[in-house]
């Protein structure tokens, strides 16, 4: 390829590399992104002298102006944003003048700023990156940095130091570099190797300084600055037909839960079909109205919540108790015994909920790690949902938790659960009807035949229990589940026109339809989102929960059982398995998460300890007497190890940087100068081409020869063997940007026109 | 040697250059379209060497041996070699002073810068050997005394190829102390026939108005500068794999001498000083092997005709530089 097209190419790969990465991190908008790109590919077409180029350059003032314009803009949101500092508008502003750097790509000076603005977008994406595939976009730029600037800098000299003087007494003369810069053997394959090589190595010393430097949190300190990310499958109130087509494809993970009774299943089959069966518990709502779910926020539905606080080591367990429950709330110890222990880890959600197995007892919230800057908390909401709080820890007092964060991705916490069972069903006595009359309120929305159908389905049956099995029952004999919504506007409740007249429909219709009827029947019911089941991967022994699993359900007062689920949604086999290449990304997004978006000193702590622990370093080896302690052999292999490793490194560098700073201006292996190379080279073309020099010729007859024959380009070769003879027999060494200039000339030798 | 960068031009070999350029413009207003003889004879002074002039009659033998003389000034004497002359007659010879009662040196026609040995094969070898010493170290030796002979010395002979009555060739020895032999060659017939349009006397009336074209210093300046040309060790190992190639073969009873490869070496040197450059291509050897080297050889099969003997000389020359794989 031409130098100036590898140039190109990799200054583009560069920002298209930052591009991809900003727009794989979701820190900008869809719409700069694909502006953005869309004027990349248009300017790969610009170059100054064509059509377009005119056109732009005509259009440089309007640019102007729209720059000034756009980053007065931007200063003003910023500012109007404070003190909540949203530094998008800048990123938009970079972006900006990315694109239009892209399309004015006239000299050294433009090729400059679009690296340093690829670099900020870069650091935006970093900014934000939640997701794994920064590494790799990281690992690309890398790269291509390390190329990019390599070719930068050697078009530089090119164009701006390549004087040359063909004879001793000429003048140093200002050679035209478009020979050189279409010349197709300035870099070649070997350059991008070792300079490849270099990248990585530097790729894998940051990596290893970041896991080394103490870790001081300061994107927490300028918390506010990162903007939500997680998508998650339902937002704060349910409104039935607004997600008319559940998204199935929506890959986005919501939750990772280690679930040690899970893990502990001997059979994969037990796994899948336990893990198939999982009610993930949200969000929960009780009152129906017109098609939406929300919550009246009646303060006699209030979760109650007790604290557990466990001064030795900060850690809070919450114990949960529903006010509707007889009896006082059990002890921390009698509520967590014998529950399902889930650890789970927060990734995306839109909702500051916990998310638990239903249904939940206790809530344990870690103790923040040394070093941390945030802590983890729960608050109580309504009808056992509770809220996550994630505050920001003052290093000054550790119980300062005022300042809430806005982000909980990446929150931990755990969940203790109980299953709900159907017991045994309580007189109605037991009841306290005053605490469940919100679960009793049925809508108004709805006409009287709704009422008609509940009475005629539950009106015969004997105990609440009973009531919720005949409705679930009916539900499914009658209707079907569909993603594929229709709706009959006439009827103004989407349920409604579910119950008499589409009888299909997903799993919100089905839990609406059993809520509504079943209060109608007298049971007291409350609407709960979350998800159902979840992805075994066996790679690191946890569930992965995806936004696609988003499911509703019932829950239904039983008396002395209390709040049971009855989910009325007919079964929809979903496959539990994850393939191979899903598990090993997971696992990758997990490590990521867990050790580079949260490592934090604690954690370094850890891995210094677990390197030591690896490497008998650290290890207090001190005799009471003083005698020396003999090295372990683990030790002096590290050691051996590490000394060897550091001498290909250095050897790697020093090899690629002399090959490519000198862009090939390769010596021989007697230390010969790099003219006789190119020399060489060019004999070996012709040769190739028929025309050999005799080994009786000398360069000069050769070369007479060569112009005799008619040889193509025989100036090129006039002046390479000019140079080649004062080298070979004058001792005089030819300066580089000479051997640059022939080496490019001398490509061009021989070769037909 | 440290490597010199190629920015830095060359004072020295410039200035050579033109010194050259300025010697040969002056010899040329004499001899006319014959450039390459010219060169010949100004290498073989550059070189501190002599030069023999080989050719049928009436070609300017005589005429490029006095217009190099001449223009590079100093003293020139011609010496007419007859079957009679006697090497007193050339070196000197030393005669009692009646004044003082003492011998005293009275130096020869060699005493000089240039010397033409005109017709060098018409006298015997005795007097040809004569100039042995002379050419060799630039002294003579009488009488137990040495006489130097004053820089630059450079004796320019000539000799008629086709003539074989009443001639002694030269024998080996003095052959190979001379640096060059050249041929002149017959003129162009372009040449020839501007030549025979001028008025007869002009060209002797051009040599006679012939000026010095450069100083005696400048001319040993120049051969001080060639001395310093470079000449790399794989050319130094070339000219030994030729003369070591000639003494192989098959065809030669006598290959090249050391002094041989040392002449062609200071031709050669001479030629890239010419050139304007400070360093040996071995086109410079090449193209002078011939006149540098074929004179020294003598044949297996020595043939009768001087010509032929010549020919052939050269043959096994052309065939040795074709088969040595030249280094570079």
């Amino acid at each position: 390829m031409k130098f100036r097209l590898i140039h190109k190419l990799t200054s583009y790969l560069l920002a298209g590399t930052a591009l991809a990465t900003l727009a794989s991190s979701q820190t900008a908008s869809w719409l700069s992104v694909a502006v953005l790109a869309a004027a990349a590919i248009l300017s790969w077409f610009v170059e100054p002298d064509t059509r377009l180029g005119r056109l732009l350059d005509r259009a440089v003032p309007l640019l102007n102006l729209a720059t000034v314009g756009l980053f007065a803009l931007a200063v003003l949101q910023v500012v109007r944003s404070f003190p909540e500092v949203d530094l998008s508008p800048f990123l938009d502003f970079v972006l900006f003048l990315l694109g239009y750097k892209l399309c004015q790509r006239r000299g050294n000076r433009d090729y400059l700023q679009i690296y340093i603005l690829s670099f900020l977008v870069m650091l935006a994406a970093a900014w934000q990156a939640t997701s794994a595939v920064f590494i790799v976009g990281f690992f690309l730029y890398v790269l291509l940095a390390t190329w990019t600037l390599i070719l930068f800098h050697l078009r530089r000299e090119i164009e701006e130091n390549y004087l040359v003087r063909h004879t001793g007494d000429a003048s140093g003369a200002r050679v035209t570099v478009t020979r050189v810069l279409n010349s197709r053997r300035v870099v070649g394959g070997p350059f991008f190797l070792y300079t490849g090589l270099v990248a990585t190595l530097v790729f894998g010393g940051a990596a290893l300084v970041f896991a080394s430097i103490p870790r001081v949190g300061l994107g927490f300190i300028l918390g506010g600055v990162r903007r939500q990310t997680g998508v998650a499958g339902f937002s704060d109130e349910v409104k039935l037909g607004m997600h008319g087509v559940l998204s199935l494809d929506n890959q986005t993970v919501i939750l990772r839960a280690q679930v040690p009774r899970i893990a502990a299943l001997r059979s994969d089959d037990a796994r899948d079909s336990t893990i198939a069966s999982l009610y993930w518990r949200g969000t929960v709502y009780d009152t129906y109205e017109n098609g939406e779910w929300i919550r009246s926020r009646d303060e006699k539905t209030r979760t109650h919540l007790s604290l557990y606080h466990s001064p030795s080591n900060d850690g809070r367990t919450y114990v949960l108790s529903s006010p509707q429950a007889p009896g006082p709330p059990p002890g921390r110890t009698a509520a967590i015994s014998g529950a399902v222990e889930q650890d789970m880890e927060v990734v995306a959600l839109t909702h500051a909920v916990v998310f638990a197995l239903d249904q939940p007892v206790a809530v344990e919230m870690p103790p923040p790690p040394p070093g941390a800057f945030t802590a983890v908390d729960v608050e109580a909401r309504w009808s056992g949902e509770l809220g996550l709080r994630v505050f920001r820890v003052s290093p000054f007092d550790r119980n300062d938790r005022r300042t809430v964060m806005p982000e909980f991705a990446g929150a931990r916490y755990r969940a203790y659960s109980r299953a709900s069972r159907l017991g045994t069903d309580g007189p109605e006595g037991q009841l306290l009807p005053e605490a469940l009359s919100p679960y009793l309120r049925a809508a108004r929305s709805l006409s009287p035949r709704v009422r008609e159908l509940a009475v005629r389905l539950t009106a015969v049956q004997p105990s609440a229990a009973a009531k919720v099995d005949a409705v679930v029952k009916w539900l499914r004999a009658t209707h079907r589940y569909t993603t594929d919504l229709k709706r009959d506007a006439s009827i103004p409740d989407p349920l409604e026109d579910f119950l008499f007249h589409q009888s299909a429909g997903h799993c919100e219709y089905f839990a609406s339809a059993a809520a509504m009827l079943l209060r109608m029947g007298g049971v007291p019911t409350r609407y709960v989102n979350g998800f159902l089941g979840g992805e075994w991967n066996g790679l690191r022994q946890s569930i992965t929960v995806r936004d696609n699993r988003a499911h509703s359900w019932v829950e239904a007062y039983l008396g002395s059982s209390g709040w049971v689920r009855v989910d009325a949604t007919p079964a929809v086999s979903r496959a539990a398995h994850m393939t191979r290449l899903r598990q090993v990304l997971d696992a990758v997004e997990m490590f990521w998460s867990r050790w580079v978006i949260e490592y934090s000193a604690s954690q370094q702590l850890l891995l210094a300890r677990q390197l030591s622990r690896e490497f008998g370093w650290l290890q207090p080896h001190f005799s009471p007497r003083g005698t020396h302690h003999r090295a372990s052999r683990t030790q002096v292999l590290a050691v051996a190890a590490g000394a060897v490793a550091l001498v290909v490194v250095l050897a790697l560098r020093k090899l690629p940087r002399r090959r490519a700073v000198r862009s090939g201006l390769r010596r021989g292996w007697r230390g010969e100068p790099p003219v006789f190379h190119v020399y060489q080279r060019a004999l070996d073309r012709l040769a190739a081409r028929g025309f050999a020099r005799r080994p009786e010729e000398t360069p000069h007859e050769y070369l007479a020869r060569a112009r005799k024959q008619g040889v193509a380009s025989a100036d090129a070769l006039a002046r390479l063997t000019e140079c080649y003879a004062e080298a070979r027999y004058g001792d005089i060494e030819v300066p580089s940007e000479v051997v640059l200039q022939l080496r490019a000339e001398a490509a061009s030798i021989g070769r037909d026109s | 040697m440290g490597a010199m960068t190629r920015l830095v031009p060359a004072e020295r070999e410039r200035t050579a250059a033109e010194l050259v350029q300025r010697l040969e413009r002056n010899i040329a207003q004499v001899i006319r379209g014959k450039p390459a003889a010219i060169r010949h004879a100004v290498l073989a002074l550059l070189a501190r060497g002599h030069l023999l002039i080989e050719d049928v009659p009436g070609v300017g033998k005589t005429t490029l041996a006095r217009a190099l003389a001449l223009s590079m000034g100093g003293t020139f004497h011609r010496i007419q070699f007859t079957s009679d002359l006697l090497p007193s007659d050339i070196l000197g010879v030393s005669v009692l002073e009646p004044a003082s009662g003492q011998f005293v040196f009275r130096k020869g026609p060699l005493f000089a810068n240039v010397v033409l040995a005109d017709e060098i094969n018409r006298t015997t070898p005795r007097t040809q050997s004569a100039l042995l010493e002379a050419m060799n170290d630039s002294q003579v030796s009488l009488d137990g005394y040495t006489y130097r002979l004053e820089p630059p010395f450079m004796v320019v002979a000539t000799q008629n190829s086709e003539e074989h009555y009443g001639t002694y060739p030269l024998p080996e020895s003095q052959m190979d102390r001379f640096t060059l032999r050249m041929r002149i060659d017959y003129p162009s017939a372009e040449d020839e026939k501007g030549l025979i349009l001028e008025a007869p006397a002009v060209t002797e009336d051009a040599l006679a108005r012939l000026q010095p074209a450069l100083l005696l210093s400048e001319i040993i300046s120049l051969q001080d500068a060639a001395a310093r040309v470079r000449i790399s060790p794989e050319l130094a190992g070339y000219i030994v794999d030729v003369a070591r190639e000639t003494r192989r073969s098959p065809f030669l009873a006598l290959g090249l001498s050391p002094r041989g490869e040392l002449a062609w070496r200071n031709v050669a040197r001479a030629s890239a000083l010419v050139a304007g450059r400070d360093y040996v291509l071995p086109d410079d050897l090449k193209q002078l092997a011939l006149p540098a080297l074929a004179h020294r050889l003598v044949l297996a099969n020595q043939l009768d005709s001087t010509g032929r003997v010549r020919e052939e000389a050269e043959r096994v020359v052309k065939d040795v530089l074709n088969r040595l794989p030249v280094p570079g």
